[in-house]
């Protein structure tokens, strides 16, 4: 070969390898590292760390997702972070989307085309404050994300906050690629009561679930549920909540096995006694009328009340001559759950810092009725507390020996289950036994309606009880409310609008054991009367309904498919006057997305993304800072330069 | 490895022997600390994110001032045939070279540790995304000093070997700009500046970091071929 030759073959030879090289280089980066890869979050709070749930909802799309966020590209400084970590995060779901998922973020103000079609979805700028050379000027400024999957689009129209932008982002992505969720059913009391109009006497919170419902529909279709003419449980209601059962019929429980059995996810608050709130704690005895199926599903709740050292104590007001005191009294009914007892893997509960249980049962676990289904015990007592039958100072009397309960010795003492969950397959309670006949119901009187506080007893009240749950239960239930007809007006119930910020934290008896403040002294906020949309009433056709005269011609299912059902020995956290505390309010909502939305959707709970803001820094600081990094340093590395250059001379 | 070492103290030690080092140095961190202090009070967030972002702008124009002379200059002095017929491997110079600018460039990011110090004094810091940001500044300012080893093999002018690294520099972090990727998101896989955006957030991922050993594996591969090219000139 002549030297000419071999110079030219060693050349193209070099063209072909860079050619080679250039090639692995674009497949490697295009084609399979995008396929397989790790990523590490190294901040110190997972800021940018997305769920495993999150992963997969993301990796196994069938089409593209487009996530567009609308953000205006000036944003008082106070926002100016948010595009910023909502980009940030975007990038994640980009990144999982396996190509499918596309990104991305444009001003509406800038093009007036986009500014019509985001008006258009209803989304609107935000007026927001900001401070332009000393002056408070108003901006009109957008912050929301729109999500488009086919022909469906779910909008996130508020992301002002940061917190939980994961967790909706995700439901709008669940919302869009699954066409319909499963319907909650909510089984109520049977003598619980409307809420009552302003003004109107007689309202009684403890006996009132309108704000859990109406807080659920934000979120969910949910339908109240009727069985007690022996109508089926609609076939569409994937969850059913069953709160304070009471007296139900054997009718009743067939139908709600039956549910199970259809693979229907069941939660049970059921109390065995609750207080009158209006008739100075009047004892009101509950018979569930469940208490043989919930024992053939494994659960045991007993007929006693569980008293906790670790419990709240309650502001009582009492006379003592002319003066008017208020008491911190001990109050041992009402159970503050520590972390420590709180199951550490379930995601109803996993994340609950804390919880409040108010007259509160034992529960159990019947080993010989589980049948291998996994038990997960999720709330305990802690292990200072112990169980009565006789229930002392459920009133907290200021007369002699306030706050006196009979406590067993120390070693009496135990830790008493109260909340547990069952995942597995279930026999039927009605295996080889006849469909129970329908019973004719009878009409029970409500309890709260007929009270109200005997003027003379007003004073000794304990204003813990009177108003719990009133002022800001009301707020929440109508900012609820007005949240629900929205979505109604927005959508057929199934588009919803993205969830409800928690309910205000409650005032006096989410405190530590320390002194508590008095309640609101404003009269108690009466809940409005308000008419509801009452799916499984108003349309009795829609379901299998058989009015009493019918017989009954069913079909027992004998065993469920795989399924949950879940029971806390509490109805009182779900009632009126409790369910604004965040921690019943976050259980509720957990259990219902947890065995709604299954997997592990639920995990995306919110989490707080702070602005590590620094407080203004003096401005003779702020010079100095900026003397020594900006001019300093550099100074100092001419300096080790000339040093250098003085030696070498030298 | 031995022989790497050797050419890489060679390489530092022509550096710190004149003046460029010190004033590359200097000026680099001058520009970072001024850049990024110029809006720190304004929005004070204690995040040093503002300052990794003035690094991929300004390695674009800073680090081809370092890498030009690498080749060019042995080229142009007439050293590099000497060089080539020492008993080393060519890719032991090329790394050793390599390695020198790199060492250069770390002891200057180091010298920026009073930024994210300082306002860690003023609000504690999340060292994570830190972390993340001098581990994706390292990365990136290896793919110049890539880009720019490379350009200075092919050429015996300095200053062209400068503007081309600028120029291919800037091509392969300008394609990454929001503008562009929006419309071909496609460059996005192949922007220096896309890259580097994640890891300084404080997202480490295995596809970036091989991107950038790739990147920097393709330029120092190209440098390669062209010495061995010379052998046939």
């Amino acid at each position: 070969m002549s030297a000419k030759k071999r110079r030219f073959t060693s050349i193209l030879n070099s063209f072909l390898r860079a050619f080679f090289l250039f090639v692995i280089f674009v497949c490697l980066n295009s084609l399979i590292a995008p396929k397989h890869f790790t990523r590490v979050d190294l901040t110190r709070d997972k800021l940018y760390t997305i769920t495993d749930a999150t992963k997969s909802l993301v990796e196994d799309l069938s089409d593209n997702l487009i996530i567009r966020g609308y953000f205006s590209e000036e944003l008082p400084h106070a926002y100016a972070e948010i595009p910023i970590y909502v980009k940030d995060i975007l990038r994640e779901y980009e990144a999982y989307g396996k190509g499918r998922v596309e990104i991305e973020v444009v001003d509406p103000a800038r093009d007036e085309k986009v500014r019509e079609f985001v008006t258009g979805l209803g989304i609107q700028p935000f007026k927001l404050q900001d401070r332009d050379r000393d002056k408070l000027v108003v901006r009109n400024c957008y912050m929301s994300l729109a999500v488009f999957h086919l022909d469906q689009h779910e909008v996130l129209p508020d992301m002002t906050q940061m917190s939980s932008l994961e967790y909706e982002l995700s439901r709008a992505i669940v919302k869009v690629t699954k066409r319909s969720l499963p319907s909650i059913g909510l089984l109520v009391d049977s003598q619980a009561v409307a809420p009552a109009a302003p003004n109107q006497q007689g309202s009684n919170p403890g006996f009132s679930f309108e704000m859990v419902f109406q807080t659920l529909q934000t979120q969910y279709k949910v339908q109240k549920v009727h069985v007690q003419s022996g109508q089926k449980i609609p076939e569409n209601i994937g969850t059913l909540l069953i709160v304070r059962p009471r007296d139900l019929s054997e009718r009743e429980a067939f139908e709600i096995d039956q549910f199970v059995m259809r693979g229907g996810k069941l939660a049970v608050f059921v109390d065995t006694v609750t207080f009158d709130l209006t008739k100075n704690l009047a004892e009101v005895r509950v018979q569930s009328g469940l208490e043989d199926l919930l024992a053939h599903y494994g659960f045991r709740v007993r007929d006693e009340l569980v008293l906790d050292e670790n419990h709240f104590y309650i502001p009582v007001l009492h006379r003592q001559g002319m003066m008017q005191l208020q008491q911190n009294l001990p109050y041992p009914y009402y159970l503050k759950i520590n972390k420590e007892d709180i199951d550490k893997t379930n995601p109803v509960v996993k994340k609950i810092g804390n919880l409040l249980l108010f007259w509160a049962s034992p529960l159990e676990i019947l080993d010989d009725q589980v049948n291998g289904r996994e038990v997960v015990e999720l709330v305990h007592s802690s292990d200072k507390a112990w169980s009565a039958t006789e229930y002392d100072n459920v009133f907290p009397s200021t007369e002699g020996g306030f706050g006196y309960y009979r406590r067993p010795d120390e070693k009496n003492r135990e830790s008493f289950l109260l909340a547990a969950v069952q995942i597995g397959e279930f026999d039927s309670f009605y295996k080889g036994k006849e469909v129970p006949e329908v019973k004719k119901p009878e009409t029970p009187s409500s309890p709260g309606r007929s009270g109200g506080i005997p003027p003379g007893l007003q004073d000794q009240l304990p204003p813990g009880f009177q108003m719990k749950g009133a002022p800001g239960g009301q707020a929440a239930l109508e900012a609820a409310k007005k949240k629900a007809a929205e979505a109604a007006k927005k959508s057929e119930g199934l588009k919803e609008k993205p969830e409800d910020p928690p309910p205000a934290p409650p005032s006096s008896l989410f405190q530590d054991d320390g002194p508590q403040p008095l309640p609101n002294k404003d009269p108690v906020a009466q809940p409005e009367t308000q008419t509801e949309e009452d799916p499984a009433h108003d349309h009795p056709e829609d379901e299998a309904s058989s009015p009493s005269s019918k017989k009954p011609i069913r079909e027992i299912i004998e065993r469920s498919p795989e399924t949950r059902i879940l029971v806390i020995t509490d109805a009182d956290m779900v009632a009126d006057a409790n369910f604004r505390n965040a921690p019943c309010y976050t259980f509720v909502q957990n259990t219902v997305d947890w065995m709604t939305l299954g997997n592990e959707l639920i995990e995306i709970r919110s989490r707080g993304v702070e602005v590590p803001t620094i407080e203004e820094v003096p401005e003779s600081k702020a010079f100095w800072i900026k003397l020594l990094t900006i001019g300093g340093v550099p100074f100092f590395v001419l300096a080790l330069g000339f040093v250098r250059w003085i030696l070498r001379s030298s | 490895m031995s022989n790497t070492f050797a050419v890489m103290m060679k390489e530092i030690r022509s550096y710190i022997n004149s003046p460029i080092a010190f004033l590359f140095s200097s000026m680099l961190l001058g520009l970072i600390g001024y850049l990024f202090y110029m809006d720190f009070f304004v929005r004070p967030v204690a995040d040093v994110r503002a300052m990794f972002g003035t690094m991929p702008i300004l390695f674009t124009f800073f680090l081809p001032g370092l890498t030009m002379r690498l080749w060019s200059e042995e080229k142009k002095v007439g050293t590099l045939e000497t060089l080539l017929t020492m008993p080393m491997k060519n890719y032991q110079l090329i790394l050793g070279k390599f390695f020198a600018c790199l060492g250069l460039l770390v002891a200057t990011l180091v010298l920026t540790l009073p930024i994210p110090l300082t306002v860690n004094s003023l609000h504690p810091l999340d060292f994570g995304p830190v972390i993340g940001g001098y581990l994706g500044a390292i990365l990136l300012g290896a793919s110049f000093i890539a880009i720019g080893i490379f350009f200075s093999s092919i050429t015996e002018n300095q200053f062209v070997a400068f503007i081309l690294t600028i120029f291919v520099g800037a091509l392969f972090t300008f394609i990454g700009l929001d503008v562009i990727t929006s419309k071909l998101p496609f460059f996005a896989d192949f922007s220096l500046l896309s890259r580097f955006g994640s890891i300084a957030q404080g997202i480490v991922d295995s596809k970036d970091i091989l991107f950038y050993l790739t990147f920097v594996a393709l330029f120092l591969g190209l440098n390669f071929m062209t010495l061995e090219l010379r052998r046939w000139r």
